[in-house]
């Protein structure tokens, strides 16, 4: 049978091609599914970890530095990634439409007179931390030196800030469109399956529908399910039918991803942090200060909500917290008089407090469920690698 | 608080997008009013004191609407179903030169002729020949533009006959337009107000000199609603409604019936159970689809006559002579209408307006017209309630040189009795001259009230009586001066009618050098008038919507669009000024050309307009898409992508200003 494989994949996002692309890459024949229409609905991969919530570790920022991100994206990329080191606008863009990963400086501020931003005291803590992990963390309450936040443009600040020099955020768009090419061409055409609807297991195998005819597929070994925010109606309907309690996560939470026209050009280098918001200077490519339409980033977090809520009003964003959170941002701390809004997305992305692998079926095919392939794209990939490993290690 | 959001929720909401002309139209009434009778909630979020942002597609179905109100309130408005209104735009397929300021939308010319008769001097080429495009034409000719030339360069030829193209085409070709198969090759800047248009057409490559290209094509043989996601209950509702009715009967009627349709299906998929008006729906739903079906049925025209030479063949007139909107008998002894509309079409217009009854044209669409020549008056009102000059009164003196034709005209300088006029055949052919002996006022006539609003909120129609060789009778349909029309008399105007043209010429600094302008008009509509708009002006957005007409007055920013020139005013430009003239961008706000998005097409092998927009950006610029949008689909729909359904969802719909409250 022509769809008979060792493994199918079934996923909505990164996750699942990044797993396709290892395991073709080792001579592993796979089946790969997408219950969507292509693989550009997805939208939780994010190109940054927010780094606001829990407590702030050297451990955590190690993990953001573009070292290991490379190392991680890198050798399963079908092509070459460019490295932006942030020192000339050019510096390490050779191919266009190649991804990219940026070197910028993280600026996390905190005012003296507000209570709502990250504690002093927790910034100090792990300057402490940072420095001894040779991070080259500067403290500092200078106006100058805020000055890099991204859009600032205000001289007589009273805030006092900490600053990462090496972190860095990925573009995600770009390492998808590299890894669903290269998947593409490398798998036949029958076996890389968009619109997958009824997918159900027999023995052996699956079966479900496709271009409105039914399809069969024997696996000789299993199925991934990498959950993803826009697979968890089929994950949690599989579930119930097959009465397994599915280990869910802790919440999901909104983000949501505005654009402003930017008065002036930001600083490209920094990626600032402002309350429950991230801030950079969004460009295509090669940042550069030159750029005719100056545009400023902000990822900000919403509320966590629960699984059921999803379908709910308030999983659209856009509250009156949000827009208070812009106010403060624009016209108390950018000192802005007003801001123009050029688009806003809303994600949602869930957060785990285990990330453990389960099973959604009781006999065989084994259908392994793999929790966490949303998030920042560094984390997707080590995520899809790791829930590949024991097969690699099987064959 | 700051920026306080309002929660709302209502089963329908109908909200009004980018540059709606009118608010609510005659769809938006009717969509309404049905579904508020089945019992759902309805909001119609739109017009002056309310700017709808955009819609938030929910997981599921339904949406969140965000508004704000005219005090700077945010609206956030739970929808289980909403709609977006939206004009579209018709933009030509990508040639070189086609970003610049000489080629500008349909509903940005029909803006500038309202306002601006200077414009309209040189020759106007439009680029497509759909009823909009030659109601267009027409409107241009009657007002006294010089020469107007529709191009077909989109699909095959048959395509664009649709319900009421036959009778818009000979109206055009009447007051003397021209219609042509061809394709825009390029545009050449030649001089303020004066581009060269090359065509490509059977004989070769044509070179015209030009004064304006309105864009008006390609023809759009869709149903004017879509849905997407399928199942979402999001959908994107086509305006293709005029003020009024006879400013465009069909696109009027269209939009009514799609209301119904659209009606039909949302209360179906959110009311579960109707009880007793489940029948009313569904009949309601069946008609309505049935109708809409017919109206985009392509249409053989019923009857074009054959010429020999400039007359009709015997045998076409004798066709003519025996239609039932002819009068037969009658005519020989008093004025009796002659109603020569052949094809079934939508229109009523002539059946509503005639006090007596003496016209019936059936059910919508109609299959024939018919006169009762015993109770027609000839007292005119058909004549100038027709949009389409289709009706003209007749009275033939047998054995006489002379009979008396009465003919509607409108135009910006009024006939006078006594004067003499080139009679022209139905294809816009000089015939001979004929003597205006009168003129009728129609709305002087002891009127029902409607009837007589309707004719006064009417350009000024003249009817004119005119004696005419009595073998002419059936041959000439239209007149116009023998002196070439294109030399607009102002200052005759002017006398006839002090308040028509009456203008004060003010001086402005324009980028460092004096202007001399209109005064009292949007600074957009100067700047057309003395050569000197941008390519960033062409929407010319009544809402300002797309933001691009950036400008800068006395040091402060401003929308040239949305800002009325006055004395002394010193305005500068805010650079960007210009999209690359010669270029065949797609996405002018982020330089992104057709090519490119088709290159990146085939590369990944992409299959949904969610795909290219996230590696290609099309349509995340300044605009949010409302130069590239249409084309952009077109594109897509050209390289096999299944994309006629698809909604651009992405918020918000217009750059959003929030100002420090």
């Amino acid at each position: 049978m022509p769809l008979d494989s060792d493994v199918a994949i079934l996923g909505t996002g990164v996750a699942s091609l990044a797993a396709a692309n290892l395991l073709i890459s080792q001579g592993i024949s796979v089946l790969l599914l997408n219950p969507d229409r292509d693989f550009f609905l997805e939208d939780s991969e994010l190109p940054l970890d927010p780094l606001i919530y829990g407590k702030l570790s050297a451990q955590k920022i190690l993990r953001n530095s573009p070292e290991n991100a490379l190392k991680f994206l890198r050798p399963d990329f079908p092509g070459a990634i460019e490295y932006w080191s942030g020192t000339t606008p050019m510096d390490g863009y050779h191919d266009p439409s190649a991804p990219h990963v940026r070197q910028r400086g993280r600026l996390w501020i905190s005012s003296a007179n507000s209570s709502v931003q990250r504690p002093w005291e927790a910034l100090e803590d792990f300057y402490v931390e940072a420095s001894d992990a040779d991070l080259h963390p500067q403290l500092f309450d200078d106006w100058v030196t805020i000055q890099r936040f991204p859009g600032c443009s205000s001289h007589s600040l009273h805030m006092k800030g900490l600053f990462v020099p090496k972190l860095c955020d990925v573009d995600t768009v770009r390492y998808r469109n590299g890894l669903l090419e290269f998947v593409r061409e490398r798998l036949p055409e029958e076996k890389f399956i968009n619109g997958v609807t009824q997918l159900e297991w027999m023995p052996e195998g699956i079966r479900f529908h496709s271009d409105g005819t039914l399809k069969t597929a024997k696996l000789r070994k299993k199925m991934l399910a990498f959950w993803t925010p826009r697979l968890t109606p089929w994950i949690l309907y599989q579930a119930k039918t097959a009465e397994i309690k599915p280990k869910l996560p802790i919440g999901a939470r909104l983000w949501e991803d505005w654009l402003l026209n930017s008065r002036e050009a930001p600083d490209p280098q920094t990626i600032g942090t402002f309350n429950n918001m991230i801030v950079w200077a969004h460009s295509e490519g090669a940042p550069s200060k030159d750029s005719p339409t100056p545009l400023l980033a902000i990822l900000r977090a919403g509320p966590l909500i629960q699984l059921e809520e999803i379908h709910l009003p308030k999983s659209g964003g856009i509250s009156s917290d949000s827009f208070k959170s812009l106010s403060d941002l624009c016209h108390g701390f950018l000192k802005w008089e007003s801001f123009s809004i050029r688009s806003l997305k809303t994600r949602i992305i869930f957060e785990w407090d285990d990330e453990v692998k389960w099973l959604l079926s009781k006999s065989e095919p084994l259908i392994e469920v793999i929790p966490a392939c949303d998030g920042p794209l560094v984390d997707v990939v080590r995520v899809a690698r790791s829930a590949c490993e024991p097969i690699l290690m099987e064959a | 608080m700051q920026f306080a959001v309002r929660d709302g929720k209502f089963d329908v909401v109908i909200a009004a997008g980018p540059r709606v002309e009118h608010w609510p139209s005659v769809g938006v009434r009717t969509l309404s009013l049905l579904c508020a009778e089945m019992g759902l909630s309805v909001g119609q979020l739109g017009g002056e004191a309310l700017t709808v942002h955009g819609i938030i597609p929910l997981s599921g179905t339904g949406g969140l609407v965000i508004a704000e109100d005219i005090q700077g309130r945010i609206h956030r408005i739970h929808a289980r179903a909403a709609i977006r209104i939206t004009p579209g735009l018709s933009w030509p397929d990508p040639f070189p030169g086609w970003r610049s300021q000489a080629l500008i939308p349909l509903q940005t010319a029909e803006y500038l002729r309202q306002k601006s008769q200077i414009l309209w001097e040189r020759l106007t080429v439009i680029l497509g020949t759909g009823n909009r495009a030659l109601q267009f034409g027409s409107t241009l000719l009657e007002n006294g533009s010089g020469q107007v030339l529709c191009v077909e360069s989109y699909a095959q030829w048959g395509a664009k006959r649709f319900s009421g193209w036959e009778v818009e085409k000979r109206h055009f070709e009447m007051l003397g337009g021209k219609i042509t198969e061809a394709t825009p090759l390029e545009v050449i800047p030649k001089a303020p107000l004066l581009w060269q248009l090359r065509l490509q057409d059977t004989q070769g490559v044509r070179v015209l000199e030009i004064g304006r290209i309105v864009s008006a094509g390609p023809f759009h043989n869709s149903l004017g609603v879509r849905e997407y996601p399928p199942g979402s209950l999001l959908f994107e509702f086509d305006q293709t409604a005029s003020t009024l009715m006879k400013k465009g009967a069909e696109g009027w009627l269209l939009e009514e019936e799609r209301g119904r349709w659209l009606a039909g299906k949302i209360v179906k998929a959110l009311k579960g159970h109707l009880g007793p008006k489940r029948e009313e729906l569904d009949t309601l739903f069946r008609t309505a689809k049935r109708k809409l079906k017919r109206y985009f049925r392509h249409q053989e025209a019923p009857f074009t006559p054959s010429y020999q030479g400039k007359w009709i063949a015997t045998a076409d007139l004798k066709k003519i002579k025996t239609f039932g909107g002819v009068p037969q008998k009658l005519h020989f002894t008093q004025p009796i209408a002659s109603i020569e509309c052949f094809e079934e079409i939508p229109c009523h217009l002539c059946e509503t307006t005639c006090p007596t009854s003496a016209i019936k044209t059936g059910k919508i669409p109609r299959k024939t017209t018919v006169l009762t020549e015993t109770q027609c008056t000839g007292c005119g009102l058909c004549l100038a309630a027709c949009p389409s000059r289709s009706i003209s009164l007749i009275q033939e003196q047998k054995d006489q040189s002379f009979s008396k034709i009465t003919l509607a005209w409108s135009g910006p300088k009024p006939w006078k009795i006594g004067e003499f006029g080139m009679l022209l055949n139905r294809r816009g052919e000089t015939l001979s001259s004929g003597r205006i002996i009168d003129i009728l006022n129609p709305s002087a006539l002891n009127l029902k009230k409607k009837i007589k609003n309707d004719l006064q909120k009417d350009e000024k129609v003249q009817l004119l009586k005119i004696q005419i060789p009595s073998h002419l009778l059936w041959e000439a349909r239209a007149i116009k001066r023998g002196r070439p029309s294109e030399s607009f008399d102002e200052a005759f105007v002017a006398s006839e009618d002090p308040t028509a043209v009456k203008q004060k010429y003010i001086k402005i600094t324009l980028n460092g050098e004096k202007r001399t302008v209109r005064d009292r008009v949007f600074i957009s509509v100067a700047l057309f008038e003395i050569g000197q708009s941008r390519s960033t002006d062409i929407l010319l957005c009544k809402d300002g919507s797309c933001g691009l007409c950036d400008i800068s007055v006395d040091g402060l920013k401003k929308l040239a669009c949305q800002t009325k020139i006055h004395n002394g005013m010193n305005i500068r430009f805010a650079p960007p000024t210009h999209f690359p003239v010669q270029s065949t961008l797609l996405c002018p706000c982020l330089r992104i050309s057709q090519q490119e998005v088709i290159n990146r097409l085939k590369q990944g092998k992409l299959r949904s307009a969610e795909a290219i927009l996230s590696v290609t950006q099309v349509g995340g610029g300044k605009c949010h898409g409302q130069l590239c949008m249409d084309t952009f689909k077109r594109v897509l729909l050209d390289q096999g992508l299944d994309v006629s359904q698809w909604i651009d969802w992405r918020f918000p719909w217009r750059d959003w200003v929030l100002a420090h409250p």
